[in-house]
């Protein structure tokens, strides 16, 4: 395996190539956030390169208009080997606002079903200087029966746990907010 | 599992019978250091394992070896720490003494029959499918494998089985950590004409964190509402899991 490798490194110029393609897995792996569900566009997921958990994305607003990616995605299509999609009938997406306690859960503050859009405005403000869990989800019809898909989490996932847990996407308020 | 998997397993079922265990779950909680020598015993471990933690992650030549010289002199500082932190022996008996009768009281609120209950309205409304109870069905004590075929169960060609497994604190190796309630379920899709276990998964709930004595405060009020709150919850992702989601390429 060593002779293998020191023969494969006595190519000519292949040190220029490798050791830069190492750097930029390396810092992709380190930098890329694993996501389940749909994206969230706006506030956006971010995280520190170590980190297990997203961070607390400030928004502009206390009724900020969230925004996540529309179902189906290209990945979905790509996936959907019998076109089932095809089959979807009305679809529309849930959303729900947890308010940070103590450790990583969280209260339901802020729920609506049946969201025809990609994006939703809060109909009632928030508290401000305050941390916030959410996600959504779409739901549709299909072949006459209910089908939705998984919450959105992000950073660490804890597909397994129900929701909220640290791995929601998240967000927190401005401390010196203006009116809705 | 693919889409078609699960589209697959999902158009054999016509009504889904709903059984859940009777036996006490696994009881695990993690507890504060018990007095002054509790807290010698806890602060020993704690401040030499997080030296050689440090070391091993820490971006130094020699880090690892540095972080085992640094652990006795760390082990000994950590035991002091732990002696002047740790709750009194007869704080933590009484709050032990106040969880054991907030879980009497859980336990007399039935939150099994509400949580099976749950699962069956939830699974009826939303599903499409028919779900039914059968509460004298099902395993009765943790080891237990029921054949189902060999039952008499007419008109239910698919059973839900759940278990709860684990439930207690859980939280750090600390001297007085914060907690979060939690519940750990064992749940399996099994086709009743062959025994076919169709899905199995391993779903939990956890609550915000508290320290011990917080749990106990008020007679244990936030200790039983930690778990009550974990019943909705844990029915509606028992039923998006199994029967609702579709499952879609993470990224």
């Amino acid at each position: 395996m060593k002779g293998m490798l020191d023969r494969l490194l006595r190519i000519p110029g292949i040190r220029r190539l490798v050791f830069p393609g190492i750097a930029i897995f390396a810092v992709t792996a380190a930098c890329s956030i694993p996501v389940v569900g749909l994206q969230p566009e706006y506030p956006p997921v971010e995280k520190r390169t170590f980190s297990r958990v997203t961070e607390f994305v400030e928004v502009r607003s206390l009724a900020p208009t969230l925004q996540w990616e529309p179902f189906p995605r290209s990945t979905d299509r790509e996936a959907d080997k019998g076109g089932s999609l095809d089959r979807m009938g009305e679809l529309t997406y849930e959303l729900r606002i947890w308010k940070t306690t103590t450790g990583e859960s969280g209260k339901l503050v802020y729920a609506r079903e049946g969201l025809t859009g990609t994006h939703h405005t809060l109909e009632k403000p928030l508290e401000p200087g305050t941390r916030y869990l959410w996600s959504v989800r779409a739901g549709f019809t299909m072949d006459g029966r209910s089908q939705v898909i998984e919450w959105g989490l992000a950073g660490y996932l804890l597909r397994d746990q129900t929701v909220p847990n640290e791995s929601c996407f998240r967000f927190k308020t401005p401390e010196n907010a203006p009116s809705p | 599992m693919k889409p078609q998997e699960v589209q697959g397993i999902r158009s054999d079922i016509g009504t889904v019978g709903v059984v859940l265990d009777p036996y006490p779950s696994q009881v695990k909680v993690v507890r504060p250091a018990r007095g002054w020598w509790g807290g010698v015993k806890k602060g020993f471990v704690t401040g030499a394992s997080t030296s050689v933690a440090i070391g091993v992650v820490a971006p130094v030549p020699g880090g690892t070896l540095i972080g085992v010289i640094l652990a006795p002199f760390a082990a000994v500082a950590g035991s002091v720490y732990g002696a002047v932190k740790a709750l009194p022996a007869k704080k933590v008996d009484e709050t032990e003494a106040i969880l054991d009768k907030a879980t009497v009281s859980l336990k007399a609120m039935n939150l099994r029959g509400a949580f099976v209950t749950t699962v069956v309205n939830t699974g009826n409304e939303r599903t499409g499918w028919e779900f039914v109870h059968l509460p004298d069905i099902g395993p009765q004590a943790r080891e237990e494998v029921v054949n189902y075929d060999q039952l008499e169960i007419p008109g239910i060609d698919s059973i839900l089985e759940i278990r709860i497994e684990t439930s207690g604190l859980v939280g750090r190796f600390h001297i007085d950590p914060p907690t979060s309630a939690f519940v750990e379920l064992s749940t399996r899709l099994i086709r009743v004409s062959d025994n076919k276990i169709l899905v199995e998964d391993i779903l939990s709930c956890e609550s915000e964190e508290r320290t011990f004595v917080q749990w106990s405060e008020d007679g244990g009020h936030y200790f039983i509402d930690a778990f009550r709150s974990c019943v909705p919850p844990l029915a509606e992702k028992v039923v998006d899991d199994f029967f609702l989601v579709r499952p879609i390429p993470a990224r």
